[in-house]
């Protein structure tokens, strides 16, 4: 079975490659011509992953507008599949930021309208693995399931706040840190000379958090202080995550 | 030039089509997906004429013996001599169909080319070995015959055309040149011979260029009663047979699109003996070779190099080119047809594999 997973970008992808290597035990694919065989979203980077004869292609689409575009493209791919279906992506998940209320109401239109295009009618729904069918350029009708996940599960915010209540949620110290990393960025520049755009805001929150918790690795690259966090030992995390465990 | 091809139980092939083919029609596919056998159902069905084309189909898989169990029933699918094979193609102006089958009940007629004495015992053998029945059209021309082997296995032909006097309408001709073309070399003597004496052969220098710079000339030499091929590199006459596999297949490919004007020639394995730094100049010389030779190019590839090589290529050649991918599913064919562009962005954007 092969699966593909739409993020946004680099920091959620390089997050979800560390859980599912940490946590679901998938594996790189060493091969690099397989490697070269994963889609290619906006960014350019993707990620293939292998597990019981499984791969899962992690693919950065370089923002939330870009999503369906990207969503195109594995449509695309699903339709032009030859007949032994092997390019086929069974199961597709598409994870984005609750940037705001409507967020996952938008997201879902988006997608329904990309599924729209290839004639696939799907009942979909936030959260929960959603079926339906899409026949090839061939003639083959394959079945295909999509899952859309909206971080955080409560309030707005992106996978930044979604990690950073994790920690919250598994340490009292740690949330009372958080919760005053968060009071001074939302203080700390009345004038909005510097936070104005709501997904710097979320970054600035989770990046001052981090300075403290590795100062040592607050130069270094979001996604390598990632790195240094057992994420598969929280709880939410798992929660959140918990139907990644159904792609292989 | 050839618009569409369907096979019908030939080799591992029970049933096969490809539209829409263009000047060059690029075959990929995994092994055993019949991409080969494509290429034979059509130098089988426009070499038909040819008695050692049977032959030949089995030379190129190596096979060297007689007999109709080794003759005849390769050719049919699964070995299968009682299904009929049927294989078709349609050109811009005609349609050539070419049906072949069992026929346990024939035997040759008295005004074959045979003396009386062999006849009996032909008769008997052919008794064990059934003959081959064939009718071929090509619009209101038509034959009709058999093709049966004498007891060494040579193959004969009797055949009878709708033509006053038994006419034969020549038609298209391809030109098949398999994985292990590399090595051969003899009939490219009378094809240079051929370009010398037309003044023709600077096209077939500036490719072997390709492969080494340092070739200056190609030459027909006659040595002790042979005539062979020689090229001059630094000013110094070598046998062709010293030269790489590369020169060798690159020559073949270029004498086989000069020689086949306005006809087909099939390659199997094209990118065999060639390094990969060619492909890119190869696919312009192709390119121009079959523009100026009105000459269409049917060739098989495993190589994503050379698939990528034809992306890069002039805009021109692209749009004379597709990309067909053969697949098994299910024990049934499928093809798929890419155009160029379509092909690149599936390679490039949606990661899938073309080879």
């Amino acid at each position: 079975m092969k699966s593909v997973l739409i993020c946004e970008g680099q920091t959620d992808a390089t997050l979800l490659q560390y859980y599912l290597r940490k946590a679901l035990q998938w594996n790189d694919v060493k091969d690099r011509q397989k490697q070269n065989h994963a889609i290619k979203s906006g960014t350019g980077s993707s990620r293939l992953l292998e597990k019981n004869g499984n791969e899962l292609t992690i693919t950065a689409s370089g923002g939330s507008s870009k999503i369906p575009e990207t969503m195109r493209l594995v449509l695309e791919r699903i339709r032009a599949a030859s007949a032994s279906l092997e390019e086929i992506y069974d199961r597709i998940v598409i994870i984005t930021d609750r940037d705001d209320k409507l967020a996952e109401t938008n997201m879902i239109c988006q997608i329904k309208s990309c599924l729209a295009e290839v004639n696939a009618a799907i009942d979909l729904r936030g959260q929960q693995w959603c079926s339906c069918s899409i026949e090839t350029k061939l003639g083959f009708t394959v079945p295909i399931e999509v899952l859309v996940l909206v971080i955080p599960y409560e309030g707005e915010g992106a996978i930044e706040t979604f990690l950073l209540n994790a920690i919250a949620a598994a340490s009292p110290y740690d949330k009372q840190i958080i919760d005053e990393c968060v009071r001074l960025v939302e203080n700390v520049d009345p004038e909005k000379r510097y936070l104005v755009k709501r997904r710097d805001i979320v970054k600035a929150k989770y990046d001052v958090y981090f300075s403290i918790r590795t100062p040592v690795n607050q130069f270094a690259e979001r996604q390598k202080m990632l790195y240094d966090i057992p994420w598969e030992q929280y709880d939410k995390i798992n929660d959140g995550f918990q139907q990644l465990a159904e792609l292989g | 030039m050839i618009q569409s091809i369907c096979v019908d139980h030939f080799r591992g092939i029970e049933n096969v089509v490809l539209n829409d083919l263009h000047r060059i029609s690029i075959i990929t596919g995994k092994n055993n997906t019949g991409k080969s056998t494509l290429l034979e159902a059509v130098f089988f069905l426009l070499d038909h004429m040819a008695v050692d084309s049977f032959l030949n189909l089995n030379a190129f898989r190596g096979v060297a013996v007689a007999g109709a169990q080794n003759i005849w029933e390769p050719l049919f699918y699964r070995m299968d001599s009682h299904t009929p094979i049927r294989i078709g193609i349609k050109t811009e102006e005609k349609e050539y169909v070419l049906e072949c089958q069992r026929d346990d009940s024939y035997l040759p007629n008295t005004n074959m080319l045979l003396p009386e004495n062999k006849m009996a015992k032909f008769r008997e053998t052919t008794k064990e070995m059934f003959s081959l029945k064939f009718n071929y059209a090509s619009m209101d021309y038509k034959e009709e015959g058999h093709f049966f082997l004498d007891k060494e296995g040579g193959v004969l032909r009797e055949i009878k055309t709708n033509r006053e006097g038994n006419e034969l309408e020549s038609g298209m001709i391809a030109r098949y040149l398999h994985s292990s073309i590399a090595r051969m070399t003899d009939y490219l003597v009378d094809e240079i011979g051929r370009l010398e004496l037309a003044d023709q052969k600077n096209v077939v220098i500036d490719v072997l260029r390709l492969l080494d710079p340092e070739i200056e000339d190609i030459r027909t030499i006659a040595q002790q009663g042979n005539i062979q091929l020689y090229i001059r590199v630094k000013d110094k006459w070598i046998p062709l047979q010293y030269a790489g596999d590369g020169t060798i297949k690159i020559l073949n490919i270029c004498l086989a699109i000069m020689e086949h004007r306005d006809s087909v020639v099939l390659i199997d394995e094209i990118e065999s003996g060639l390094h990969y730094s060619v492909y890119h100049n190869l696919w312009k010389y192709i390119g121009q070779l079959c523009e100026e030779n009105n000459c269409q190019l049917l060739a098989t590839t495993h190589s994503k190099e050379i698939i990528e090589a034809l992306f890069a290529s002039e805009k021109e050649i692209c749009q004379q080119s597709c990309i067909y991918t053969m697949y098994d599913h299910m024990g049934k064919k499928y093809v798929r047809r890419m155009s160029i562009e379509e092909a690149e962005n599936a390679s490039q954007r949606l990661g899938m594999e073309l080879r």
